[in-house]
C-alpha cells in the first residue's frame, strides 16, 4: 500500500482523456444535483474547467484526482482538496463517484481515506470538512466511516429535487484522526 | 500595515519605484545585499519590469519599511514560501543612510517575524547572509536567528570568494523568547 492507494481504489492524477467521462457524469441528473452542479454541462465548459483548474491550476489551491479501482484499473469518479487555506491549514473535501455501479461498495471510502492520510501526513493540514445534503445518507455513512463528524446544520440551504433541504457540515481534526489511527492500529491483529 | 516599536510596514507598490531604484543605484548598499547581484547599475525601466515580475509570483511578498516619521527607508521581503512546509526566507536593505544605527532594521525584522509566525502560521524562517557582513550577523542574531550552516565559497564577489551563512529562527523558539 502506497501513499496514494488504499485496499480498492488508487488516486492518479486527471488526464485530458478523461473529459468524455466527466461529461458522462456529470450529465448524470442524479450525480450533479447531490455535486450541487446544477445544470447540464457542455463539452466547452469541461475543456475549459480542465484547462483552468488542471493543466494552469495555480499550484497549492487545490489537490485534485482520479479515482481508479485497483483491479482493472476503471476509473470511476473524482475526489480532492478545494479552497485549501494554508494560513487555517484547512480544506474543503469533494468526491463525486461517477459510475452508478461502484456506489455503496465502499470505494467512495477508501477513496476517502487515502485522501485524509494525504492531506494529514503529506499538506500537514490541520482541519478538513465538507458539506452534504441532510437527504444523502449514503454519503453521510462514508465520511463517517472516514471518521468525520457533523459539527453544524444549515437549515434550507439548497433546493433540491423540487423543495428546500438541509445541509450538514462535517469535520475531521489531525489530532482526531491520528488519535483514530492509533487506537485503529492497536486494535486490529498483528499482521 | 504591520506596526513595529518604532517602524511601519506596509505593502510595496508601483508608486515605490523611484524610491527603490535611488536605493540600488548606492554600490555599497547594492553590494551589502545577499545573495549578491550583478545587474549594476540598474536602468529604471529594468527595475521596473522586475518589480512587475515579482508582484506576479505567488511565493514572494515585498513589503516597505517606514521610519517613525513615516518616510520610507527600505524594503523587507519574504521570498520562496512554502506553505506545506510552511517556511520563507527573510531578505531585508536598509536604502536611507540616515536610518542606519537606529535600531530600525532589527525593529523591522521582529515586526515581521510577528507576523510570520502569529498571522502567516509559518513555522520555519531562514535567511542567508554573505560571512564578512558583521553588521547584518549582529543584528540578525540580535533578532533571535540561529546560525545553522555555512555554504563555503558559495559566492564570487570582486576577486575572491565568499561564504554564505544560513541563519534560521523556528516558531517555538520566537513563542519562547517573547516576554510573558
Amino acid at each position: 500500500m502506497s501513499l496514494f492507494s488504499g485496499g480498492l481504489v488508487r488516486l492518479r492524477a486527471i488526464e485530458r482523456e478523461d473529459i468524455p467521462r466527466f461529461l458522462r457524469w456529470f450529465n448524470d441528473p442524479e450525480f450533479v444535483l447531490l455535486l450541487h452542479q446544477y445544470e447540464p454541462l457542455s463539452r466547452e465548459a469541461e475543456e475549459e474547467w480542465f484547462e483552468r483548474n488542471i493543466a494552469r491550476a495555480p499550484p497549492g489551491e487545490e489537490y485534485l484526482f482520479a479515482i481508479e479501482t485497483l483491479e482493472g484499473g476503471v476509473h470511476i469518479g473524482n475526489l480532492g482538496l478545494h479552497s485549501v487555506n494554508w494560513i487555517d491549514r484547512r480544506a474543503v473535501v469533494g468526491i463525486g463517484l461517477g459510475e452508478r455501479d461502484y456506489w455503496g461498495k465502499g470505494y467512495g471510502t477508501d477513496a476517502l481515506n487515502i485522501l485524509v492520510r494525504f492531506a494529514f501526513d503529506r499538506l500537514n493540514l490541520h482541519k478538513l470538512f465538507l458539506y452534504v445534503n441532510e437527504q444523502n445518507p449514503r454519503a453521510i455513512r462514508s465520511y463517517e466511516k472516514a471518521g468525520f463528524r457533523r459539527e453544524g446544520l444549515y437549515r434550507d440551504q439548497t433546493y433540491l429535487y423540487g423543495h428546500y433541504e438541509n445541509v450538514f457540515m462535517m469535520a475531521l481534526l489531525q489530532s482526531d484522526w491520528r488519535e483514530g489511527q492509533r487506537a485503529g492500529a492497536a486494535a486490529s491483529p498483528p499482521a | 500595515m504591520l506596526r513595529g516599536t518604532h517602524v511601519v510596514i506596509r505593502a510595496q507598490s508601483k508608486d515605490d519605484l523611484d524610491l527603490l531604484h535611488r536605493w540600488l543605484s548606492d554600490l555599497e548598499l547594492y553590494d551589502s545585499a545577499w545573495p549578491p547581484y550583478w545587474e549594476f547599475p540598474l536602468s529604471r525601466d529594468r527595475l521596473a519590469h522586475i518589480l512587475e515580475e515579482e508582484a506576479k509570483q505567488k511565493d514572494r511578498r515585498n513589503y516597505i519599511i517606514e521610519a517613525p516619521e513615516g518616510h520610507p527607508i527600505g524594503c523587507i521581503f519574504l521570498l520562496h514560501l512554502n506553505w506545506p512546509s510552511a517556511h520563507a526566507e527573510l531578505g531585508i536593505i536598509i536604502g536611507d543612510r540616515e536610518a542606519l544605527g537606529k535600531g530600525y532594521g532589527s525593529d523591522a525584522i521582529r515586526t515581521l517575524l510577528k507576523f510570520a509566525f502569529e498571522t502567516l502560521h509559518l513555522h520555519r524562517i531562514y535567511l542567508r547572509c554573505g560571512a564578512g557582513n558583521e553588521r547584518a550577523i549582529r543584528t540578525y542574531e540580535a533578532c533571535g536567528f540561529r546560525r545553522e550552516g555555512i555554504f563555503r565559497e558559495a559566492c564570487w564577489r570582486d576577486g575572491r570568494w565568499e561564504d554564505e551563512l544560513v541563519f534560521s529562527i523556528l516558531a517555538d523558539e520566537y513563542r519562547e523568547a517573547q516576554p510573558a
